[in-house]
C-alpha cells in the first residue's frame, strides 16, 4: 500500500465519522459539563447575573458538596436509591429471563399478543426487549419447535440481545430480516 | 436434549450463558430506569429519611422559591456517577461475553 493510500485510510474516518458525530457528542455532553461547572462554583459567582455562566471565573469550591453531606440526608437518600434500584433490577431481570424463554421458544395461545408489547408495560424494562424478536422477523418462522428439534439456540438469546451489534453474533438478527434474506455475515455462519 | 442436559440444565448452562450480554443489557436498562425513577417516589414517600435521591434532592434543596443551584447540581453530579460506573464496568463484561460466545 502506498503511503498516500495509507494516509487516506487513516484520515478518512476523521471526516466521515468523527467530525460529523462531534456536534451530537457536544450536544449530549454539554448539560453534564454545565452541571459539573455549576456544582463547583461559589455562590457569589453563581448568583451574579453578570458572570459568565459557562466558566468558573472566581475559584473552585466544594461547599455545595459539604452542604449536601452535612445539612441534608443525601447519603441515606443515595443508599435508598441504591437499594431500591438494585432490588428492582434483580427482580425484573429474573422475571424477564423467565419470561423470555417461553416467549421465544414455546407456542401458546395469544403469545404474539404478549410479545407485541403487553409485557413491555407490565413488567418494565427487562422484558422490554422481548418484542424485538419481531423486528428481526422472528414471527415469520412458521413452526417453532422445542430446543433440540431443529430450533435455534439463539432464538432465546435474541429477544434479549437486540441491542448487540448484530454482525458479531453467531446468528445475527440480520439473518432473518426481510430486506436481506440470505446474506452471509461477518462470521460466515449464518443460515437461511 | 442437548449433550445430555435436561431442559432445565439446557436453559441454565447453555441458553443463559449465550444470553448473558442480553441479560446484562436488560439489567443496565432496568437499573438506569429505576435509579432515575421520580414520580412514584415523589407520590408515595413522605418521611425525609426514606426518600430516594431524586426526590430528596428535589424536595429539600428547593425551598419555596429559593433554588440551591449549587447543591442541586452537586447532587445531580453524584447521582449520575453510579450509572456511569455501571456502564463502564459492564461494558467490558458485555463485550467479553459477546466474543466468548461467538464462533470465531
Amino acid at each position: 500500500m502506498s503511503s498516500a493510500a495509507r494516509w487516506t485510510r487513516r484520515i478518512r474516518p476523521l471526516f466521515t465519522l468523527y467530525v460529523p458525530v462531534m456536534p451530537f457528542v457536544l450536544f449530549a455532553l454539554f448539560p453534564l459539563y454545565f452541571m459539573v461547572v455549576t456544582s463547583f462554583k461559589k455562590n457569589a459567582e453563581l448568583y451574579d447575573v453578570n458572570a459568565v455562566p459557562f466558566l468558573i471565573g472566581r475559584g473552585v469550591t466544594f461547599g455545595h458538596y459539604e452542604l449536601l453531606s452535612k445539612e441534608t440526608l443525601f447519603w441515606s437518600w443515595f443508599l435508598n436509591s441504591l437499594m431500591v434500584s438494585l432490588a428492582a433490577t434483580v427482580i425484573s431481570v429474573v422475571l424477564g429471563v423467565l419470561a423470555a424463554y417461553p416467549l421465544a421458544r414455546l407456542k401458546f395461545p395469544r403469545r404474539d399478543l404478549v410479545r407485541r408489547g403487553h409485557l413491555r408495560h407490565v413488567s418494565g424494562t427487562a422484558i422490554a426487549s422481548v418484542p424485538a424478536a419481531q423486528h428481526g422477523g422472528g414471527a415469520a418462522r412458521p413452526v417453532r419447535q422445542p430446543l433440540g428439534a431443529g430450533g435455534h439456540l439463539s432464538d432465546v438469546s435474541r429477544p434479549l440481545l437486540h441491542l448487540a451489534p448484530h454482525g458479531v453474533l453467531p446468528h445475527g438478527a440480520g439473518r432473518r430480516s426481510r430486506s436481506a434474506p440470505c446474506s452471509t455475515g461477518a462470521t460466515g455462519s449464518r443460515r437461511c | 436434549m442437548l449433550d445430555g442436559c435436561n431442559r432445565l440444565q439446557t436453559m441454565l448452562r447453555i441458553l443463559l450463558r449465550l444470553a448473558v450480554p442480553g441479560v446484562i443489557c436488560a439489567a443496565l436498562f432496568a437499573f438506569t430506569l429505576s435509579w432515575n425513577e421520580f414520580l412514584y417516589a415523589l407520590v408515595f414517600v413522605s418521611p425525609a429519611e426514606l426518600k430516594t435521591m431524586t426526590v430528596g434532592v428535589f424536595s429539600e434543596l428547593i425551598r419555596g422559591d429559593i433554588y440551591y443551584w449549587g447543591g442541586l447540581m452537586a447532587g445531580a453530579c453524584i447521582g449520575s456517577l453510579p450509572i456511569v460506573v455501571a456502564y463502564v464496568f459492564f461494558l467490558d463484561y458485555y463485550v467479553s461475553g459477546l466474543t466468548a460466545g461467538a464462533v470465531k
